[in-house]
């Protein structure tokens, strides 16, 4: 399957223009390859981090923060971008599903495209959203899938959805029950 | 209707607003209803102040856009006027015919804005008021700030009036006006639009930079319609040299000289319109050529592209 | 005046049928024998090859039957019409521009009277009188943007234009081939068209997105899409693939005469005034091939471009499972004779 215009395609973080930048990362520590060349770490003034652990708190004034799960984090940084004012930069590195989701929450609040800049190092697993019945099937490592909604058989479609973020599922075999090229995986 | 470009207008009533400043109401000259004057839009007049001699000038339309029978200007007469602010303020009289094209704007409201800020500097704030009156229809947060002479304050607190906006914010000169105070400390999701002077607007333009706000938040609007620079064409085979203005293509220039010219989507996309280019550089603006027929130089779309330099040398199929 | 069929059906007994004037005023979609994807746009003016072109937006003898066979799809699955909360503006452009223009074109069947305060719209075709004020929404039975293309035949999108892009942000799609507004809302115009194949390569969808940026409102544009489609049935989304996927396999040498159609989109494109949106009206037209071939020089173009046309193109549009049928039928109707430029019938009667 030739890789279609709509899947996201990831550059490296590099900063732009901001008053502040924040890091957010899926996981303890930053996979390497994430951030271009002529950034570090030091570049950012708060880095957030996942890391499932029940028994962290984010410490108040610390410039790294961990949280116990993405639900976690994702509270504390909507409750935190109710009250941001101009010239805040997010960054999100992390699976594919989690930095859209993040994507999401900052657009609610008016972060446009030059202020929040997501990487996922790894897009191996999709999110699949049905067609027919619109119900999501997750982590789906290969091209064929049976729906968890309608239990079609559908076929995965390259088409990436950022408001839905999910990967397209139609059934494929919809002409002629039964006839359903084969599957094959995923590359991240 | 919608679908006219060029307009007849009936001037049907005239304010003064004082000494510089005067309101023109003006309506179809048939009576129809007009097309909708976008948020930010301004009318291009052409008008005729002497015989045989044709100026156009550009007036913002200061009327709330739902409003489809008149259009509203405002025209301050300018010390230096080409002729265009002088004849409106010494010629033109209630029941006179003017013409004009149909309204356009350079400016938009951005969809996602959460808040705007609008800085109007003099004049510059009759764009913004159809601007203000969208975003206000929206039921989008507002702010208007506007920088003025002291002798223009009354009168463009009166043009506001109607709009019976909770404090809009008067500045008399610049130096009374802080940008950054302005700018900083506003809500994500804040839009800017200015519209005045060169220097004000390049002003606030870089004080929002360093504050961090992303390019696509701030727009400006440049005031008057141009689309280019002027340059001459010789038609191969025509013994005729023509000139392109400003604010008209080199399209629109056959046209109006009558010179027979393939078009269809008048926009630098279908090809239709192509023709031989003999001489000359072309500031080549359309989709439609590859890069190797650009390098070349050999052809031009007149639909959207001028010329570099200032003369061209062109032959049509 | 139009006489409109009042209870054709686009699904299960498929009483859908073209008068002989219908079938003359069809918008013919290709130009010469063969086909390619291109940027075949022109300007959206009044008047064109046939009658379909007569108006901004052409109302036709199915129109009734049109407007029901959207209502029902809406009854199934109410998020065909989907418009994102920040193109209100936009929606409320899109009513005055349909109600002017059907107001304007068809007298006989639509009046719009605007009073300063409130309008009043009759729609006479489909006995509907109503009285409201312009930008209150609280005044209709639904959003503006639902309310006026109920009323229209063909399908309707919204286009934001923001950030120097466009993005699909809306839109009432009960018609469409084989796409799924409800996924796609929110993308990119390019995102939005990932999955047509060659065009991107070609550079289609940038020069397209780029020249509808610079669109200036009351001078819409136009171009034509194609595709076949099994049965006259209108709704051929994605989401009911698997209600209607199955009738590809149902064409027969017996059949294809009748029950497959050829299906066009007159597709315009109108900047908006006060939302700066871009709306594309899509008014689709079906013909069946035994339709076709009562216009000999469509009956031996069409015969020429299918038997030529790209194999990834058809796959694309869903055509490759009965092509050779298709060529084979329409054989008997070409007998090699050349075929004039342009898409004009070139006769005043059918054979």
């Amino acid at each position: 399957m030739d890789a279609m215009i709509s899947r996201p395609r990831y550059d490296r973080l590099s900063l732009g223009l901001g008053r502040t930048h924040l890091l957010i990362i899926q996981g303890s520590e930053l996979p390497l390859g994430c951030l271009a060349s002529s950034v570090t770490l030091d570049d950012f003034d708060e880095i957030w981090k996942v890391v499932s652990c029940s028994s962290v708190l984010p410490e108040p004034g610390s410039a790294e923060k961990q949280f116990r799960s993405a639900n976690h984090l994702t509270i504390a940084l909507c409750h935190r971008l109710s009250s941001e004012t101009m010239g805040l930069r997010v960054y999100v590195v992390g699976e594919e599903s989690f930095v859209w989701d993040i994507n999401a929450q900052c657009r609610r609040f008016g972060l446009g495209n030059d202020e929040i800049h997501v990487f996922a190092p790894y897009h191996g697993a999709r999110r699949v959203r049905c067609a027919h019945c619109r119900a999501y099937t997750t982590n789906c490592q290969n091209t064929i899938v049976t729906c968890d909604g309608c239990g079609a058989t559908l076929l995965v479609r390259d088409h990436f959805s950022r408001f839905w973020n999910a990967y397209q599922g139609f059934q494929i075999d919809s002409e002629e029950p039964g006839v359903v090229p084969e599957s094959v995986a995923f590359r991240s | 209707m919608i679908f006219q470009s060029e307009l007849d207008l009936k001037v049907a009533r005239i304010d003064v607003l004082n000494e510089t400043l005067k309101r023109f109401h003006l309506v179809s000259a048939g009576g129809e209803f007009l097309p909708p004057a976008p948020p930010g839009s301004h009318l291009t007049f052409l008008l005729n102040p002497r015989d045989g001699e044709v100026i156009k000038n550009s007036y913002s339309v200061v009327s709330p856009t739902l409003i489809r029978d008149h259009y509203e200007i405002v025209v301050r007469k300018a010390a230096d006027s080409r002729g265009g602010s002088k004849f409106f303020h010494e010629d033109v009289k209630e029941g006179n015919l003017l013409k004009a094209k149909a309204p356009r704007s350079n400016f938009s409201v951005h969809s996602l804005a959460r808040k705007s800020i609008l800085i109007a500097g003099g004049i510059g704030i009759t764009p913004i008021i159809s601007l203000l009156d969208e975003i206000k229809r929206r039921r989008c947060k507002v702010e208007l700030h506007v920088i003025c002479g002291q002798s223009d304050r009354l009168a463009l607190e009166a043009l506001l009036a109607d709009e019976a906006l909770a404090g809009p914010n008067f500045y008399e000169g610049r130096n009374n006006c802080s940008i950054g105070k302005i700018l900083a400390g506003q809500p994500l999701g804040t839009h800017l639009y200015i519209c005045g002077p060169f220097n004000l607007m390049r002003h606030v333009q870089e004080v929002a930079h360093e504050l961090g706000y992303p390019s696509s938040n701030v727009h400006i609007e440049s005031f008057g319609a141009t689309i280019g620079n002027a340059f001459n064409v010789k038609v191969e085979g025509l013994n005729k040299e023509i000139s392109v203005g400003e604010s008209e293509s080199l399209l629109e220039t056959l046209e109006r000289e009558g010179i027979e010219a393939p078009f269809s989507c008048r926009g630098g996309a279908c090809g239709q319109c192509v023709v031989r280019v003999v001489e000359g550089e072309v500031d080549h603006r359309d989709f439609f050529l590859s890069d190797e027929q650009r390098a070349a130089g050999n052809c031009m779309t007149p639909c959207v592209s001028r010329a570099s330099g200032r003369a061209l040398t062109i032959a049509i199929k | 005046m139009t006489q409109f069929k009042i209870d054709e059906t686009f699904r299960d007994d498929y009483t859908f049928r073209n008068s002989d004037g219908a079938i003359l005023r069809f918008p013919f979609p290709f130009e010469q024998d063969d086909y390619m994807y291109s940027f075949n746009v022109e300007l959206h003016r009044k008047g064109g090859p046939t009658g379909a072109y007569e108006n901004y937006f052409d109302i036709d003898e199915h129109y009734v039957s049109e407007c029901r066979e959207r209502a029902l799809v809406l009854l199934q699955d109410p998020s065909r019409c989907l418009v994102l909360d920040h193109m209100e503006s936009a929606e409320w452009d899109t009513l005055e521009l349909i109600m002017e223009c059907l107001a304007s074109d068809y007298p006989e069947h639509f009046e719009l009277h605007r009073d300063p305060d409130s309008w009043r719209w009759i729609n006479r075709p489909l006995e509907i009188e109503h009285s409201f004020i312009f930008g209150d929404r609280s005044t209709l039975p639904c959003s503006p943007f639902e309310y006026i293309t109920r009323q229209a035949q063909g399908d309707f999108l919204l286009q934001d234009h923001r950030n120097n892009n466009l993005y699909i942000d809306g839109g009432m799609v009960t018609s469409q081939a084989d796409w799924s507004l409800e996924f796609d809302v929110g993308m990119s115009f390019i995102e939005w068209h990932a999955p047509v194949p060659l065009a991107h390569e070609m550079g289609v969808f940038e020069s397209a997105v780029n020249y509808l940026m610079q669109m200036e409102y009351g001078i819409p544009v136009r171009r034509l899409n194609w595709t076949m489609t099994v049965n006259p049935r209108l709704d051929t989304s994605q989401e009911n693939y698997p209600v209607w996927g199955p009738d590809r396999r149902t064409i027969t040498r017996q059949n294809i005469g009748s029950k497959l159609h050829l299906r066009v989109e007159l597709q315009a494109a109108w900047r908006l005034p006060r939302s700066n949106a871009i709306l594309f009206s899509v008014r689709g037209y079906l013909a069946s091939l035994d339709d076709i071939s009562r216009v000999p020089k469509w009956a031996r173009r069409l015969h020429r471009v299918i038997k030529n046309l790209h194999p990834e193109i058809a796959d694309y549009k869903g055509i490759s499972g009965y092509r050779d049928l298709v060529t084979e039928h329409m054989a008997q109707f070409d007998d090699g004779a050349p075929t004039s430029p342009g898409t004009q019938p070139d006769t005043k009667t059918l054979i």
